[in-house]
């Protein structure tokens, strides 16, 4: 079943990495990139960042704050938490599928 | 860095330009996040997600759906009243081809009028996108080359199919644009129309395609307004 980030080409995976940084609240750019690093042990660029933020925010995912100072937080919307949860639970049966094989296989 | 930021459209600057200015101020950029920002300015291009959130979303229809709608039936009916003529003129083997009938200007006049209902379409609304406005731009440039005569017209014929194929495929792939796909198969059956002088009636399935494209037209809601950024 297609979903709203997965339609997003090589910005999927950014997409799903930001919504999970924005659901424990909101956050701005820099704090969204440290927070993703610190996930997934690789940074997510600046250019690749803001083509991910523009498609989540256009999509209606996400949501723009008032600015604080030039930073603008960004929270997730009811629409980006179901999409996200609905995203993790099919990567979650994939997941629990790939390890019950690696299990069958080492047997 | 600031020149590197120039390079996105100034639509996509007006929006995000200060907070990205910000984050590069508190995270100096590597050759590597330079490099990923230059991509990001290429993308912002080729596929502007805020040009379509503030201006495509928001603009008035170039032309109103009725308009669009009897521009595309005008068309399909010169289209069809082509291939009729052409299906009842004798042909001299020798001499004659297709073009030398009385249907076939009304083929081209029915090619440019199709062209600029698939502009309409392609300006109107919250379907129009770079690809499908591309592809309209391309029909109407292949319709001129179709006027032109041989050996244009023959660059024309098939550049114009081809363009109506990639409008008909992406128009259908926009929301409440379905009917778009009939262009398809009724495109492919009218180049038969240009290789066979026996097959001048291959134009009518492609006249009543576009007919049905317009009625559809109608039937579309008025564009969503967008929630900017």
């Amino acid at each position: 079943m297609k979903t709203p980030t997965t339609e997003l080409g090589r910005f999927a995976e950014p997409s799903l990495y930001i919504l999970v940084s924005l659901s424990d609240g909101p956050k701005h750019g820099y704090a969204i990139m440290t927070d993703v690093e610190a996930m997934t042990g690789s940074p997510l660029g600046p250019g690749t960042l803001y083509g991910a933020l523009a498609r989540l925010e256009r999509r209606g995912l996400i949501e723009a704050l008032p600015p604080e100072d030039r930073r603008r937080p960004y929270r997730i919307t009811g629409l980006g938490a179901t999409t996200l949860s609905a995203q993790l639970a099919h990567l979650e049966g994939f997941v629990r599928t790939g390890l019950r094989r690696l299990g069958g296989t080492a047997r | 860095m600031s020149a590197l930021l120039r390079l996105y459209p100034r639509a996509w600057r007006d929006r995000y330009l200060d907070e990205l200015s910000a984050l590069l101020a508190e995270r100096p950029p590597s050759s590597r996040d330079r490099l990923d920002l230059l991509g990001g300015a290429l993308d912002a291009w080729l596929h502007p997600q805020v040009v379509a959130a503030t201006q495509d979303d928001d603009r008035q229809p170039l032309v109103r759906p009725v308009g669009t709608a009897a521009l595309a039936a005008l068309g399909g009916a010169l289209w069809i009243a082509g291939g009729v003529v052409q299906n009842g003129t004798r042909f001299d083997p020798g001499l004659g081809y297709k073009e030398a009938s009385a249907g076939f200007p009304l083929i081209v006049v029915g090619a440019f009028i199709t062209a600029l209902a698939a502009i309409a379409f392609a300006w109107g609304g919250s379907d129009g996108r770079a690809t499908l406005r591309r592809a309209a731009v391309a029909m109407f440039a292949f319709a001129l080359l179709l006027s032109m005569g041989w050996p244009l017209l023959l660059i024309g014929f098939f550049g114009y199919t081809i363009s109506v194929i990639a409008f008909g495929a992406l128009l259908a792939g926009a929301p409440r644009s379905r009917a778009g796909i009939l262009l398809v198969p009724a495109a492919l059956v009218v180049t038969s129309f240009n290789t066979e002088t026996t097959m001048a009636l291959a134009a009518v399935p492609f006249g009543l395609a576009w007919i049905a494209v317009g009625a559809a037209a109608l039937w579309r809601p008025a564009p969503a307004t967008a929630s900017a950024t």
